[in-house]
C-alpha cells in the first residue's frame, strides 16, 4: 500500500474522531463551538510558520485564504439548503456525492491524474457508500 | 445546494493546487484558519448572546481544533507525496464512518440496513485501493 493512502486514512481517522465529538456537542454550544477550532488551526498554524521560519508569500496566504472564504460560503449555503422543507438525508448525499464526483472529474481532467479500471471502479464504489452513510 | 456542492469541490481542489505550487502548507493552513476564525466570529457575534464557555466546551473545541488541523496536515502531506486527489478525497470523506461506529458502540443507536450496506461498499472501497490506482505523473 502507498504511503500517501496511509496519510489519507490517518487524515479520515482524525477528521472522524472531529465528527464523533461534534456528535457529542451540545446543540446550544454550536456556534462556540466552531470559532474555537478555527482559532486553536490559526494560533498552531502561524506559529509553525514562524517558529519554522517559513516564507510567509502572499500567493501562498491568499489561496488558503481564499479557501477559508469558499468554504465558510459552503458551510452557511449547506445550513441554509437544510432548512425546513428540506431534508438532510436528501441534501447530504447529493452534494457530498456530487461534490466529489466534481473533484474526481478534476483530478482526471486537470490533474492529468490516471485511473486504472479497479481505481475507477474504487472511485465509484467510494462514492456510493459515502452517499449512502450520509443519508443514514 | 449548487453553490454548496461547488464551494466544497473548489476547497478540495484547492488542496491539491496548494500542493502543485508547492504552497507552504503553515502559511496556506494559516490563511484557511484566519478567514475561518473571521467568518466564525463573526457569525458569534452576531447570533450568540449567551458567552458563557463551559470547561468541557473549552476541551471539546481545542481538541477538535488540533485534530482538525493534524488531519488537514495529514491530507496535504498525502497530496505532496503524489497522492490521487480523487480517492485521497474520498478516503477523507469517509470519515463519516467514525462517528456511526462511535454511535453504534458507545450511544447505543441502531446499526439500520442503509449503514450496514454503507460499510460493507467502504470495506470493498479498501479492497480495491489494496492494489492502488495507477501512480501519477508527479508519483513517478
Amino acid at each position: 500500500m502507498s504511503r500517501w493512502i496511509g496519510l489519507a486514512f490517518l487524515a479520515m481517522l482524525l477528521n472522524g474522531v472531529v465528527l464523533a465529538i461534534q456528535k457529542c456537542l451540545p446543540a446550544q454550544y454550536t456556534n462556540h463551538f466552531l470559532p474555537l477550532i478555527y482559532v486553536v488551526g490559526g494560533i498552531v498554524s502561524w506559529g509553525a510558520a514562524v517558529a519554522l521560519k517559513r516564507p510567509i508569500r502572499l500567493a501562498h496566504f491568499g489561496l488558503g485564504a481564499a479557501a477559508g472564504l469558499v468554504s465558510y460560503v459552503g458551510n452557511y449555503c449547506l445550513i441554509r439548503s437544510l432548512a425546513p422543507p428540506s431534508k438532510a438525508s436528501v441534501v447530504f448525499p447529493i452534494v457530498f456525492g456530487t461534490s466529489m464526483l466534481i473533484v474526481a472529474l478534476v483530478s482526471v481532467v486537470g490533474f492529468k491524474e490516471r485511473l486504472t479500471p479497479r481505481g475507477i471502479c474504487a472511485v465509484i464504489v467510494g462514492i456510493a457508500s459515502v452517499v449512502i452513510l450520509s443519508q443514514s | 445546494m449548487s453553490i454548496t456542492i461547488l464551494a466544497f469541490a473548489a476547497v478540495s481542489t484547492s488542496y491539491k493546487v496548494s500542493q502543485v505550487r508547492k504552497c507552504e502548507s503553515w502559511v496556506f493552513l494559516g490563511g484557511l484558519y484566519t478567514l475561518g476564525a473571521l467568518s466564525a466570529g463573526i457569525t458569534f457575534a452576531s447570533q450568540v448572546h449567551n458567552l458563557h464557555f463551559p470547561v468541557s466546551i473549552w476541551v471539546m473545541g481545542l481538541g477538535s481544533g488540533a485534530l482538525g488541523l493534524s488531519s488537514l496536515l495529514c491530507f496535504l502531506r498525502a497530496l505532496k507525496m503524489g497522492g490521487s486527489l480523487s480517492l485521497a478525497n474520498i478516503i477523507v470523506q469517509m470519515s463519516l464512518c467514525v462517528p456511526i461506529i462511535y454511535a453504534v458502540c458507545f450511544l447505543g443507536e441502531k446499526l439500520t440496513v442503509m449503514r450496514v450496506v454503507g460499510l460493507a461498499l467502504f470495506v470493498v472501497f479498501l479492497v480495491l485501493l489494496n492494489e492502488p490506482a495507477k501512480p501519477s505523473k508527479e508519483e513517478s
